[in-house]
């Protein structure tokens, strides 16, 4: 299977398991809407505010689910990334790349002007500098 | 704010994944309480699993309708907002 497939499913089953998770976080106030239909007291005045409970505990339960699955997910992207740059060789590229340019700062003298004073404000700030003298 | 702001590719999109996962998850809990249902022979039991499950596919259809409803509102600030980049 293709990553973008892999991708794409793992989509999907997200979402899917995050609607079981908003089914799920409603079963409380499903649970007291069935005692009073049983009960005989199903009337639009116990039926509203229970039903916007439900939907209230059903979103949170979404949320929590949705914050619980993308962590989850960004671990495993994370990891993934990385593996493959150490397959292909990137770690090393990285590390070449850093050597090399300790180096080359350590080559270059502390006290060495920068050559090109014209275009940066350090050198506006020199030549300020020496006019003030 | 112009008709495809409302339906462009990806508010369909998202419209189409959102309504045939609600369905899966809707056929996931009336399977579910069809299971339990036929596990239970009393009857007061079976009437409170039917509300629990009638409230349940109730609540999965307002979840539903609030996350499109808040991913077109988000698509049709978008495009706006894109909108108004371009002609300004």
């Amino acid at each position: 299977m293709s990553t973008l497939a892999k991708s794409s499913f793992r989509d999907e089953t997200k979402l899917y398991l995050l609607y079981m998770a908003a089914g799920i976080g409603a079963i409380p106030a499903g649970i007291c809407y069935a005692l009073l239909a049983v009960a005989g007291w199903e009337r639009w005045w116990n039926v509203l505010p229970l039903l916007a409970l439900g939907l209230g505990s059903g979103l949170f339960v979404w949320k929590f689910a949705e914050k619980r699955f993308n962590a989850g997910v960004s671990t495993v992207v994370v990891a993934q990334t990385y593996s493959e740059a150490y397959t292909f060789g990137l770690r090393e590229a990285g590390a070449i790349a850093t050597a090399t340019s300790l180096i080359m700062l350590y080559q270059q003298p502390s006290n060495q002007q920068p050559s090109n004073q014209g275009n940066s404000y350090q050198g506006e700030a020199l030549t300020a500098s020496h006019a003030a003298r | 704010m112009s008709w495809p702001d409302w339906t462009g590719s990806e508010n369909l999109k998202a419209i189409a994944r959102h309504t045939v996962l609600c369905t899966a998850a809707i056929l996931s809990f009336m399977w579910i309480a069809f299971l339990v249902r036929v596990g239970l022979s009393p009857s007061l039991l079976k009437s409170f699993i039917e509300a629990l499950e009638q409230f349940l596919l109730a609540v999965l259809f307002l979840v539903f309708v609030f996350h499109i409803g808040y991913d077109m509102w988000k698509e049709i600030k978008r495009n706006v907002h894109s909108s108004q980049i371009i002609f300004s």
